[in-house]
């Protein structure tokens, strides 16, 4: 088994359209709130929502017009950046007859650490989600 | 101890030889996997308790001897969590795609 996921996707328009998007910093990432959008390598973007929690992203490395990579943390939402927590996305955007393909390649899962990485799989990280929203009602509750 | 991911636990090409190779027998010993691969038995035993923190194996005393076996419901959780995250990107790319096609619509 493989610590990779690889998808990709064929669009029908220009290349430069296309490289903006993709290049905007966590734009996979639902945010509450618009967010700065800085593309500079080593620059960590936080994008934020009620429904999905805290998701820093930092930009790894852009080659204008072909590679964008990107490092955040998929399984530990709220927690900053740190080593064992990360997967590596990289996107690659290929000029084709009629647009653009865009793949992603996200790796790292087999470097994630443990507890959190072994809630992920399956039925817990349901759960933990409804703890931290039954949370929020909580704290709703309680102002 | 390190708990160890299934991932991780597979990220070594020795230890997925050594699940390979146990997953062959219903319940083998770390003497009689040593015999089917280019490592000592104590490296066997070392792999094997690695697979077994991540829950891939098991093992069982059967008299004098300590017996292992294949786990299979963790990588087949792991495949499961995998693809769940494929389909993510799926529709993350589709959404991508349509702002992409039509940037007059502001999608959410």
């Amino acid at each position: 088994m493989q610590d990779t996921i690889e998808r990709s996707i064929a669009i029908n328009a220009p290349l430069e359209r296309v490289w903006d998007l993709v290049t905007e910093p966590g734009w996979w990432v639902p945010s509450d709130t618009p967010v700065d959008i800085n593309r500079t390598a080593g620059t960590v973007v936080v994008r934020e929502s009620e429904k999905w929690g805290r998701f820093p992203v930092e930009v790894v490395e852009l080659r204008p017009m072909s590679y964008a990579a990107f490092r955040w943390s998929p399984t530990f939402p709220g927690d900053d950046l740190a080593p064992g927590r990360t997967t590596l996305i990289e996107f690659t955007v290929t000029p084709t007859d009629d647009g653009v393909s865009v793949s992603v390649v996200e790796s790292g899962f087999a470097q994630l650490d443990a507890p959190d990485a072994v809630k992920a799989q399956g039925i817990e990280s349901n759960s933990d989600g409804w703890t931290q929203q039954l949370e929020a009602l909580r704290t709703q509750a309680e102002d | 101890m390190k708990v160890e991911t299934v991932l991780g636990a597979l990220a070594d090409p020795t230890r997925r030889q050594v699940l390979e190779v146990l997953a062959a027998y219903p319940a083998a010993s770390a003497s009689v996997l040593s015999r089917q691969l280019p490592i000592s038995r104590q490296m066997v035993l070392k792999h094997l308790g690695v697979l077994q923190g991540s829950g891939l194996v098991r093992s069982a005393k059967a008299g004098r001897e300590v017996l292992f076996q294949v786990q299979s419901a963790p990588l087949s959780e792991t495949a499961d969590w995998l693809s769940s995250l494929a389909a993510q990107w799926d529709s993350r790319l589709a959404d991508l795609k349509s702002r992409a096609e039509h940037p007059e619509a502001t999608t959410k």
